[in-house]
């Protein structure tokens, strides 16, 4: 009974953040009659997609103190050059490739300029935020380009056994990189350059590297992003995965993810997301009016940290 | 830990408030438009006998004042035909306005309402919902997808439409300046083909610069000023937004120039309409009615009555109304504008932007 008390109060922080979704599901099948039925949860997940995809980088960057603003253009930036070498190629897997790779570019130049250049990882990214858009935006002089190739599309609207493969990624991909940032040595250099970055370099820990590392593994993901939203949108759209950097840092802050590095866990954001789909996913089903739905998004968030934080205070 | 509680307790029941104020705040409305209603909407109630539908509306944005007008001639006409509508804002992201179609579907509304971001992009979510035997009608845009009643604008046809009005206001000869739109959207790129066509008709008219303005009232200050001072010979200048014209204005206004060129332009501003009918007061002489409130008004009258089973046309055109004085008007008949063409009175226009529901009330299909 003690040990089982222990176990609780150690994760009360998890328990916590369970506890008000699990709230959240309640209220809102109360609410709407639609919502617990098995296409809306499948809609539900499907719309979270990208936030839970960008939450994994976004988790890395910020437990390691950093930040990246740039994901929503480089997503847009991505798609158009994947679809580009697709164009120019003819084979969707090397457009694929090249949605990676172009992400990955972004990242590249943001962690060299983070890691090795010292330069404020706000602005460097907030650079690139303005960087990528704009390319994109001269790239397809604002129109958005058709792609029609069910190789190309199928990460967006192929489905396993009726579980769209988007799903079946992302839970793969949780695995792995919960198992990076919890047990390889790249994780643990995370978490101790962000708890303390010169107690780090004392260590020996190559904090360039490991900085390096992250942006590109966002830029890579940002890229991944790409690939699931030409497809599902069988275009690609200069405006794409607008406003993603914000709603991302936010579901991850609601995961309890500290915007001060050194703290949080995957799992958490994972959460976080599922909170953030879950208000989203409601205020669409209410008839509530679309200048009200700011507030009321805002203000369930704010419910959530605030019923959070005295949670973890408890603990504590 | 007690006190902890409390605190748990107090954010719950607001949270729980936040979320239960817009469901009585939808019905307090709703019951405060029947109240205020106008004779001529209580009798159109009166004979109002269908059972209520419901609209799902997946708008761009609803930041930008012309959305908010959209609503509200939307809402004023379901009042009027007993429909609820629900608005939601996709703010500008098509993944989002996506979600909010598929959303939609799973709430089994009677009718989508859609006013694409991509005209394209939308159309297998549209599919989705015809397949789920919800009808779908696309704003503004052609769609051709089964299921789906699309109301574009003849948005090329107008523009060229308005040139030839201006040429004719010119006696066919003089120097034009067009502040077009965003670059890549794809109205508004009608309405620079629109100008471009209509110019290239006339040999002694000439387009002297074309800039997007983006649709920023700011950005077509600088543009207006920069005009003024390059430009000793303007015969007219075209807007392609009655707000970009309005701070174009302040810039005329500013060098000393105002009324010595006249202004053309689109929307059906109440404030646009109203200079034109004060003498055309800053030089605005003819403005294009689209109306935010009568889109709104149409667009919902079209949904409801898809909802209610009724056959229409794939395609139903919503046409443009020029707003001009008779005496403008009968100066541009004199120098040989002879197309045959409605038009309204800047006071026929007022009456139709505050009564959107109106105008549309008895709307039927043009014939096959």
């Amino acid at each position: 009974m003690e040990k089982l008390k222990l176990k609780i109060k150690s994760n009360l922080k998890l328990l916590a953040l369970i506890l008000i979704n699990v709230i959240l599901i309640i209220v809102s099948s109360f609410v709407s009659p639609f919502f617990f039925s098995m296409s809306n949860i499948r809609n539900l997940l499907v719309h979270a997609s990208v936030l839970a995809i960008m939450a994994i980088p976004m988790t890395f960057i910020l437990i390691s103190g950093g930040l990246d603003l740039s994901i929503g253009s480089n997503i847009a930036f991505a798609g158009v050059i994947g679809v580009l070498v697709y164009q120019f190629t003819s084979n969707p897997l090397i457009g694929m490739v090249g949605c990676l790779a172009a992400g990955g570019l972004i990242g590249l130049i943001n962690g060299v300029m983070v890691g090795y250049l010292k330069i404020n990882a706000f602005m460097v990214t907030l650079a690139f935020l303005a960087i990528a858009r704009g390319a994109t935006l001269t790239i397809t002089s604002g129109r958005t380009i058709s792609v029609v190739n069910k190789t190309f599309n199928y990460l967006g609207q192929g489905s396993i056994f009726s579980i769209p493969v988007i799903l079946i990624l992302i839970f793969v991909l949780y695995i792995i990189f919960h198992y990076v940032l919890r047990h390889s040595i790249l994780g643990r250099s995370i978490y101790a350059f962000g708890g303390n970055e010169n107690a780090a370099i004392v260590a020996g820990i190559k904090t360039k590297l490991m900085t390096l590392y992250i942006y590109i593994l966002s830029g890579i993901m940002a890229g991944l992003c790409s690939i699931f939203v030409v497809g599902r949108l069988s275009s690609v759209q200069p405006w794409a995965g607008l406003g993603v950097e914000f709603e991302t840092i936010v579901a991850v802050v609601l995961g309890g993810i500290s915007i001060a590095g050194g703290e949080g866990d995957l799992i958490e954001s994972l959460i976080g997301v599922i909170m953030i789909a879950i208000i989203l996913n409601i205020l669409g089903l209410l008839p509530i009016s679309p200048f009200y739905q700011y507030i009321a998004k805002a203000s369930i968030m704010i419910g959530a940290v605030f019923i959070y934080g005295r949670l973890k205070r408890m603990q504590e | 830990m007690k006190k902890s509680l409390l605190w748990l307790l107090i954010v719950i029941l607001t949270t729980s408030m936040v979320v239960a104020f817009p469901l009585a705040g939808c019905k307090a409305v709703e019951e405060e438009v029947t109240e205020e209603e106008a004779p001529a909407k209580e009798a159109a109630e009166e004979e109002m006998t269908e059972e209520k539908v419901v609209v799902g509306a997946a708008m761009v944005d609803v930041t930008n004042p012309f959305f908010v007008d959209v609503i509200k001639g939307g809402d004023q006409m379901a009042a009027v035909m007993n429909a609820e509508v629900i608005w939601k804002s996709s703010e500008g992201s098509l993944e989002k306005q996506i979600a909010l179609i598929e959303t939609f579907i799973e709430q089994n509304v009677d009718v989508i309402f859609i006013d694409p971001l991509d005209p394209v992009a939308v159309i297998p979510v549209i599919e989705k919902a015809y397949s789920a035997g919800i009808p779908t009608l696309t704003a503004a845009n052609l769609v051709e997808s089964p299921g789906n009643v699309s109301t574009p604008f003849p948005a090329k046809a107008a523009f060229k439409m308005l040139v030839d009005m201006v040429a004719a206001y010119l006696n066919y000869e003089g120097n034009i300046l067009y502040s077009s739109g965003i670059p890549g959207n794809w109205i508004l790129d009608q309405y620079l083909e629109g100008v471009e066509e209509g110019v290239d008709q006339y040999e002694n008219i000439n387009l002297l610069d074309e800039q997007p303005a983006k649709m920023d009232p700011a950005l077509s200050q600088r543009i207006m000023e920069g005009w003024l001072t390059a430009y000793d010979e303007i015969s007219a200048v075209i807007f392609t937004t009655d707000p970009d014209m309005y701070s174009a204005i302040e810039a005329i206004k500013n060098a000393d120039r105002i009324n010595e060129f006249p202004l053309f332009s689109q929307n059906g501003d109440v404030k646009a309409v109203k200079m034109i009918q004060n003498d055309n007061e800053n030089g605005v002489t003819i403005d294009l009615l689209s109306g935010a409130t009568r889109i709104g008004a149409f667009n919902t009258m079209i949904a409801i009555r898809l909802a209610r089973g009724e056959k229409l046309p794939d395609v139903l055109w919503f046409d443009y109304l020029p707003v001009m004085n008779q005496d403008t008007w009968d100066y541009i008949v004199e120098k040989g504008f002879d197309q045959d063409i409605e038009w309204i009175t800047p006071e026929a226009a007022l009456e139709i932007i505050e009564n959107a529901d109106i105008e549309f009330l008895n709307w039927e299909p043009p014939a096959e």
